[in-house]
C-alpha cells in the first residue's frame, strides 16, 4: 500500500469534494436547516465543510448526513456509464470519455460521509429510537458502514468504491 | 465590546477570548493549563464566552449595546438577513450546471456507440434469420457510427458479401468478401463464401473449366459438406451440357445420388431438380430463369423417362 498525501488526492479528485458539500448545502436547504457556514473545497483538513444550525427531527439528519452518498453515487453513475461504454463494448478510448471517467470517479470516490456526519446522525438516530421510529434502528449499521469506510480509506477503499461505481457497474450490466 | 478578568491570571481580555471552567472566567492561556493539569475533565466543563456585543458572523462591535440573537448567536443588522440562509455563490450554480451539461454531453458524445451496439446485435439477428439485406445495412450503419472500430467495418463488409451472394450478384460479393477475408474468425466462413462467389462468376461467365476446378478443389477439401457435392454435381452438369462427354453426365449422376434423403428443403428439391434438367436437355439456364420457365416444377417427359 502506497501512501499518497491527503492533499494530493484532495486537489485531483476537487470536484467530489464540492459535489459532496454542496449536497449536504442542498438537503439543508431542502429541509429549511439554517446554513451558518460553508467551505466547498480547501486543502487542508477537512477538505470541505458545512456548518449548519439545529437539526429537530431524525429525517432532516438523516438526508443532510447521507445527501452526499446518494448525490454522489448517483452522479458518479450517471456520468460514467456513458463514458465507460465505448470501452467497456468497443474497447475504444475516446478522449471525452477519459475526462468524463475522472469527474465521475472523482464524485463516487467522495460519496462516503465523514465521521462528523455520521457522529451527528447517530445523535438523532438514538433520540429517534426512543420514540419509536424504526428505521433509525437501520441507522446503526449505516453509521457502521461509514466508520470502517472511513477507516479503510487508508487502503483507498474511497477510490474503490468510485471505480466500482464508475466502472464496475457497467462492465456487469453490459 | 466587553472585557473579563481571568481568575488566575488577572490579565483582562476580550470577553469573545474567554472560556468558564467549572465555574470561572478564564483567559485563554490558564484555559489550557487548566485542560492540560485534567485530560480526564468532561467536555461540557469547559465554555467560551460569548459577548452579545461583537457579531458573531462579521466581528462588528457593537459598542455597550446587546445586538439581537438569531439562534444563540450575537448578529449585527447587516448580517442579519443572510445569517443562517448562506446561498448557493455563483460558481457553484455555474459548477450545477457544467455537472448537468457534462451528464447529458456524456450520453450525447457516447450515444453513436450505444447506437452501433444495438444495431451490432440486430445485425447478427438479421444473419441468423437469413435477412442479410438487413444485415448488410445494419453493419454498414454501425460502422458509419464508429469509424474508429474497424471490426465493424469488416462485419459490414461480410454483411454486404452476403446479401450479394443472395441477390446473384457474385463479383460485388466477392469484392466485399475479399475485403474482410483476412480479419474475420473462421466461424465466418468468408473462405468458403468467396469460394462460392467465385464459382459463381465461373458459371455467369460460361467458364466451366474454371467452375469445375474450383468445385472439385471444395470437393477434394470436405467431401462430405453438401454444398460442395451440389457444386460439382452443378459443374460436371455443366460440362456434360457443354461437351456432351457421358463421363461428366455420370459423374454428375453420381454426386446427384449423394444428395439423397427424406427431408429435401424447397430449395434443395428445387436444385435437384434444375440438374436433372440441365443433364437431360443439355441446357444450361440460370435459378431464375428455371422457376419463370417452370413455376410448377419439371419432370422428365414420360415418354424419355
Amino acid at each position: 500500500m502506497f501512501f499518497i498525501p491527503g492533499f494530493i488526492i484532495t486537489a485531483a479528485t476537487f470536484p467530489g469534494v464540492i459535489v459532496h458539500e454542496a449536497a449536504h448545502m442542498l438537503f439543508c436547504k431542502i429541509r429549511k436547516v439554517l446554513v451558518l457556514d460553508v467551505c466547498f473545497f480547501q486543502l487542508d483538513n477537512p477538505a470541505g465543510y458545512v456548518v449548519h444550525g439545529k437539526v429537530d427531527d431524525f429525517t432532516s439528519a438523516f438526508l443532510i448526513s447521507v445527501g452526499p452518498f446518494i448525490v454522489n453515487s448517483l452522479l458518479c453513475v450517471l456520468i460514467c456509464f456513458p463514458a465507460y461504454y465505448p470501452m467497456q463494448v468497443f474497447d475504444v478510448t475516446p478522449l471525452h470519455s477519459l475526462f468524463l471517467m475522472w469527474v465521475g470517479i472523482s464524485i463516487g470516490m467522495h460519496a462516503f460521509p465523514s465521521n462528523q456526519d455520521a457522529q451527528n446522525l447517530i445523535g438523532h438516530a438514538k433520540d429517534a429510537i426512543k420514540k419509536g421510529n424504526p428505521l433509525a434502528v437501520l441507522t446503526f449499521p449505516l453509521v457502521l458502514i461509514i466508520y470502517i469506510a472511513n477507516l479503510l480509506s487508508f487502503f483507498w477503499i474511497d477510490l474503490i468504491y468510485g471505480l466500482a461505481l464508475g466502472i464496475g457497474l457497467p462492465s456487469l450490466i453490459l | 465590546m466587553r472585557e473579563c478578568t481571568c481568575k488566575h491570571c488577572t490579565k483582562t481580555v476580550p470577553l469573545n477570548e474567554s472560556f468558564t471552567v467549572f465555574g470561572e472566567q478564564l483567559c485563554l492561556a490558564c484555559t489550557e493549563i487548566q485542560i492540560n493539569a485534567n485530560p480526564e475533565m468532561p467536555a461540557d466543563a469547559v465554555q467560551q464566552n460569548m459577548d452579545l456585543t461583537v457579531c458573531a458572523k462579521c466581528g462588528q462591535d457593537g459598542g455597550s449595546l446587546d445586538l439581537d440573537q438569531i439562534m444563540g448567536y450575537p448578529i449585527c443588522m447587516s448580517c442579519a438577513p443572510n445569517f443562517g440562509n448562506l446561498p448557493f455563490p455563483l460558481w457553484i450554480k455555474l459548477g450545477a450546471l457544467a455537472l448537468a451539461v457534462l451528464v447529458v454531453l456524456s450520453l450525447g458524445l457516447n450515444s453513436r456507440f450505444i447506437r452501433a451496439n444495438f444495431e451490432l446485435e440486430q445485425y447478427y439477428e438479421a444473419l441468423g434469420s437469413g435477412d442479410y439485406q438487413a444485415a448488410a445495412l445494419l453493419s454498414e450503419s454501425a460502422a458509419r457510427h464508429v469509424p474508429e472500430v474497424v471490426d465493424l467495418q469488416y462485419l459490414s463488409y461480410y454483411g454486404a458479401g452476403l446479401a450479394y451472394l443472395k441477390d446473384d450478384k457474385p463479383r460485388e460479393a466477392l469484392e466485399n468478401l475479399n475485403k474482410c477475408r483476412d480479419y474475420l474468425p473462421p466461424n465466418f466462413e468468408v473462405e468458403k463464401l468467396t469460394k462460392n462467389a467465385m464459382r459463381n462468376i465461373a458459371f455467369d461467365e460460361h467458364d466451366y473449366d474454371e467452375f469445375l476446378r474450383l468445385a472439385e478443389e471444395d470437393y477434394e477439401n470436405d467431401p462430405k459438406d453438401m454444398w460442395n457435392i451440389s457444386s460439382l454435381a452443378s459443374a460436371l452438369a455443366c460440362k456434360f451440357a457443354e461437351t456432351g462427354i457421358e463421363g461428366f453426365r455420370s459423374r454428375s449422376e453420381r454426386a446427384l445420388e449423394k444428395l439423397q434423403s427424406n427431408d429435401k428443403t424447397d430449395e434443395q428439391v428445387e436444385y435437384e431438380m434444375r440438374m436433372r434438367h440441365r443433364l437431360h436437355t443439355r441446357e444450361i439456364i440460370s435459378p431464375q430463369e428455371f422457376t419463370e420457365r417452370y413455376p410448377d416444377g419439371w419432370e422428365i417427359p414420360e415418354g424419355e423417362k
